[in-house]
């Protein structure tokens, strides 16, 4: 998959390299856990997140044969349960009030609290 | 024609009634949505959209990248909706127009209601064989799949009678969503803080990822009862109850025009009205070349 996404970086479509923002570097740092297997069926977290923190997305490990792992295959793959995380992908809208980590049942979230 | 819509040149496509793009035939052509498709993929691959769909990593660069001047989507009234849904429905009359009605997509990946479907898919299958094909797989195959896809196959005029449903009960924004802008794929039922389109604009301020609609409500206070339920319903912070006055307060500039408060209104109050009849300053006006911001920006660089 790195091959192919190598490739298509360097092939006619001519991507501009993006850096990432100084805002998002500073964010907390939210980890899910590899004991969750099954965010399509639990959702807790993704349920409580008053700010909307959580997305699910397909797992690019375990869909890893096409060249778009993640989009083509991914949504259609979605019905494959056992395919799916959870990952935080807006930190940068995270207050820090923890219920996620205290509703998740496999106790698996963590927080880390950007340094000052 | 509104500034906005005479700035990005709308005209020179859609003639003199640009604002509203969404009834032209242009709109229901698939085949460009197809081609649009596949750009969108590379691009969307490219920067992990699904990791990072908000702008908050790369910024609103990759955004705007994508949407090249079109528009992701647009805030339409009710009577627009079903204005919209007529012309799909004539502009593919004889051939195989579909109609599914999904779950909301934002919801699914982002942790709400699951159980009703509120996104009406109007979907034309492309007459190429490759786009065709793309699509089946994409859209028709999905149905079967139903522990994370629910298709629900529903005629026009039973989607009618469920954005009123929607509308009334749930406070749910119409939204015409485009792929390769100006084809319009799916007429969405929005809502803060899912619908990943209106985080984009209202978060972070990509304005082309949410626009607002061609009206704009006007609130006549004469009959204003306070009773605070278009403040209750309004999700861009438009309307204020004024709980001394008994009256609400509105602001027009952030007003979407998307009628829900019209529809809750229990004193008929609320009407809309075309927003360029209005006076509406543009809510961020860019600095002059004089500007104290402008003067160090220069100098920095």
């Amino acid at each position: 998959m790195k091959e192919d996404v190598e490739r298509i970086r360097q092939s006619d479509m001519g991507f501009p390299e993006l850096e990432v923002l100084e805002a998002y570097k500073k964010a907390p740092v939210i980890t899910v856990g590899e004991e969750c297997t099954q965010p399509q069926e639990c959702r807790k977290c993704m349920e409580i997140c008053a700010t909307k923190v959580f997305v699910i997305i397909p797992d690019a490990k375990l869909v890893p044969h096409t060249r778009y792992p993640l989009i083509r295959e991914g949504f259609e793959l979605a019905a494959a349960p056992e395919a799916m995380r959870v990952v935080a992908a807006e930190p940068t809208v995270c207050t820090l009030c923890m219920a996620c980590v205290r509703v998740c049942p496999l106790q698996c979230i963590t927080i880390e609290t950007p340094s000052k | 024609m509104c500034d906005k819509c005479a700035a990005e040149g709308l005209a020179r496509v859609f003639g003199k009634d640009a604002c509203r793009w969404y009834f032209s035939t242009d709109a229901y052509d698939y085949q460009h949505a197809y081609e649009a498709d596949q750009k969108f993929l590379e691009y969307a691959e490219q920067y992990e959209i699904l990791n990072s769909i908000n702008p908050g990593k790369f910024g609103a660069e990759w955004v705007k990248k994508v949407v090249e001047g079109g528009r992701v989507a647009q805030v339409v009234t009710l009577e627009e909706s079903l204005e919209l849904l007529r012309i799909a429905k004539e502009a593919n009359e004889g051939e195989s127009l579909i109609c599914l009605n999904m779950t909301c997509i934002c919801k699914r990946t982002r942790g709400g209601d699951v159980t009703e479907p509120i996104c009406m898919f109007f979907i034309h299958p492309p007459k190429e064989e490759h786009a065709r094909e793309m699509f089946a797989s994409r859209i028709f195959s999905s149905g079967e799949r139903e522990s994370f896809y629910f298709y629900d196959p529903v005629d026009l005029d039973k989607m009618k009678e469920l954005l009123l449903d929607y509308e009334k009960r749930l406070g749910l924004v119409h939204t015409v969503f485009t792929i390769g802008f100006p084809s319009i794929i799916t007429l969405c039922n929005c809502e803060m803080p899912y619908c990943h389109s209106m985080r984009q604009r209202l978060l972070y301020g990509v304005e082309d990822a949410f626009v607002e609609g061609y009206y704009v409500a006007r609130i006549n206070n004469d009959k204003c009862i306070g009773c605070g339920e278009c403040e209750r319903q309004c999700q861009f912070g438009a309307i204020r109850l004024d709980r001394k006055l008994e009256k609400v307060v509105h602001m027009p500039t952030n007003c979407f025009g998307c009628g829900i408060c019209r529809s809750v209104c229990p004193a008929d109050a609320i009407e809309m009205v075309e927003r360029e009849t209005v006076t509406l300053l543009p809510k961020k006006e860019p600095y002059g070349v004089h500007h104290p911001i402008a003067l160090h920006e220069e100098s920095v660089q």
